[in-house]
């Protein structure tokens, strides 16, 4: 399993597409949680859509760092991670390396789990990089606003990092498992966006009409990672697309933790009982 | 089980009417170099597939280098090249190779020596988008070489190489064999593996139908080449002889399957009819005339190049191996 991870780390970190994830990642977070924010702040005519100036500024200081970048998780965060999950085992079925990993030293499910832990590292990575933006935003805005200089305590942070990489490398394995599924990169990719961005909002804006759609809605991924990213977002004003309010953090951390091992176990099982054919 | 690949009636069955591989022994020793033949769907790389637990057989068994296919521990013993060669675009050649070493666990010295191995040393920190055909596929070659194999499965290895990359690969191939290697060669290019091999196996649809050394499949069907006048009345007479086998209209001269010893009779024969008889001499076979004859591809002649047709291009109808059969042997 070491060997298979260091392989596909190595190929991660060298892939552009990877980077170019990142860059789009990093940019939204600080566009959204603090560029567009602050603009609307401190332009005096700016629609601030009834909050106030109070509000506005409360989630734009450290105070808040943790929430105000967890909120981008569920949206933006999942879309991007579940298109490098597609990527990462995807565009092997298309340039047709899988069969040459596979017929290295270790064994399919080795390769497998070097992928999901070449994932989890990626989800990793841009879990801190969201948390170093707010942590870095946060205090210019409150020196240049004159506001107090509070920060979140550590259990604080720790529990936001840590919803925060559960929802990341929720969306990654699911683009992954989309990819084993379909055996190619392309299709996997809408799909998974499609289903992200489109059909969990659908779901979602029907799911107080039965019960029925109410008990689908509670089960599914997106509205679970929402729903546990809302859980910890107190600040006032803060809001993105994709938080919602459920049952309970519970509830939502251990749908979302069977998410992730059925993405897992479903996609094993599929790559070891599958036959490699086009190439290698 | 003996030999690096022992397998006992190997089946890959997709559905109900496809067949890929059939019920198929084949047996590859220790140092040989065994070359596989057999016309495109025939079952070649499916077979090849299976012996590296690509692809799952429906039922028969194998076992290579003494483990089932895809078992780790034999893993570790094989290179394998299967079709064309498969890389990460965005990575150079050395990173490519490093990929590997890392996966199987191979130190990390040997990716220069391999580079060096396959003509790729000036190469090897260019993307491997960049890479000719040639070089993609002595890249190939080099990936089955870098865990210093016991055992190499080549696909055709020299697909896309100029002449002289050919040659260069197949004195690579022959010096692994030397080195005592076990090496399994698909190849399209009959010369090749007349070149190279020393044993050859011939699949058809899906199953094996002929084995044995270059020599010993030359010498399959052996028989007499007889020029005679007017020919098409000493074919017909011919092919009317009880002791006689095939009978074949090639290049002007009948080509006759029979013992060469009973040339005597058959000269006989066509004189006592009145033949004018100018050459009766025994028939020698390239291993292309004997693959065409194996195969049943003698229908369709052969082609320039000494390559087998490919899936979808029909062979021309002219050349040496181009063959009329008036009688079933």
């Amino acid at each position: 399993m070491g060997a298979s991870f260091l392989a596909e780390y190595e190929k991660l970190r060298r892939r552009p597409a990877v980077w170019i994830l990142f860059g789009i990642w990093v940019f939204l977070v600080a566009l959204f949680a603090y560029i567009i924010p602050y603009i609307i702040y401190v332009t005096p005519s700016a629609d601030t859509g009834g909050t106030p100036r109070s509000v506005l500024i409360g989630e734009i200081i450290p105070h808040a760092f943790v929430q105000n970048v967890l909120a981008g998780f569920p949206f933006f965060g999942a879309a991007l991670v579940l298109i490098g999950g597609t990527m990462i085992v995807g565009s092997e079925f298309g340039w047709g390396t899988l069969g040459a990993m596979f017929t290295q030293r270790p064994g399919r499910l080795s390769v497998l789990g070097g992928k999901l832990l070449a994932l989890a590292s990626m989800s990793l990575a841009f879990t801190v990089a969201a948390l170093a933006i707010g942590a870095i935003a946060s205090p210019i805005v409150a020196a240049a606003q004159n506001q107090p200089q509070h920060w979140p305590s550590v259990a604080s942070i720790l529990a936001g990092f840590g919803v925060g990489w559960l929802i990341l490398t929720a969306f990654a394995f699911g683009g992954l498992f989309i990819a084993v599924v379909f055996r190619s990169a392309s299709i996997p990719v809408g799909l998974g966006l499609v289903y992200l961005l489109v059909v969990e909002s659908l779901i979602a804006g029907f799911a107080n009409s039965t019960r029925a759609l109410f008990l689908v809605h509670e089960a599914l991924p997106g509205a679970n990672a929402g729903a546990l990213a809302k859980s910890l977002i107190t600040a006032k004003g803060i809001d993105a697309p994709g938080l919602t309010t459920m049952t309970g953090w519970q509830q939502s951390l251990t749908v979302l933790a069977l998410w992730v091992v059925g993405f897992v176990v479903v996609s094993a099982v599929l790559l070891r009982r599958r036959d490699v054919t086009g190439m290698t | 089980m003996d030999g690096v690949v022992q397998t006992d009636r190997l089946t890959k069955r997709y559905s109900a009417t496809i067949t890929a591989v059939d019920q198929l022994d084949l047996r590859v020793g220790e140092g040989e170099i065994y070359g596989f033949l057999g016309p495109n769907g025939a079952g070649k790389t499916t077979t090849l597939r299976m012996l590296l637990g690509l692809i799952r057989p429906t039922s028969g068994a194998a076992t290579v280098m003494g483990h089932r296919p895809g078992e780790p521990a034999g893993l570790a013993e094989i290179g394998a090249l299967i079709e064309t060669p498969a890389f990460y675009p965005y990575l150079s050649g050395r990173d490519n190779l490093k990929v590997l070493a890392r996966m199987s666990g191979t130190p990390f010295d040997h990716i220069d020596r391999t580079l060096e191995q396959v003509g790729l040393s000036s190469r090897g920190d260019d993307k491997f988008k960049k890479y000719s055909l040639g070089m993609k596929q002595r890249l190939g070659v080099g990936a089955a070489l870098l865990k210093d194999p016991a055992f190499l499965i080549l696909d055709e290895p020299t697909n896309g190489l100029d002449p002289q990359g050919m040659a260069e690969m197949r004195a690579l191939i022959r010096q692994l064999g030397n080195e005592g290697r076990s090496v399994l060669l698909s190849s399209h290019l009959l010369g090749e593996i007349e070149q190279i091999c020393d044993r050859v196996g011939v699949i058809r649809e899906g199953e094996l139908i002929a084995e044995g050394t270059v020599a010993e499949l030359q010498q399959r069907g052996q028989g007499i080449v007889v020029r005679a006048e007017p020919r098409a009345r000493a074919q017909e007479l011919l092919a009317g002889l009880p002791f006689v086998g095939d009978v074949r209209a090639v290049d002007g001269a009948v080509r006759v399957t029979v013992a060469p010893e009973r040339a005597a009779e058959i000269n006989a024969a066509l004189v006592g009819a009145g033949l004018a008889v100018s050459e009766l001499r025994p028939a020698g076979r390239s291993l292309e005339e004997a693959f065409f004859e194996l195969t049943g591809g003698g229908e369709n002649g052969g082609r320039p190049g000494n390559a087998l047709p490919d899936e979808g291009e029909p062979a021309a109808g002219d050349g040496q191996a181009a063959a009329t059969h008036v009688r079933a042997a």
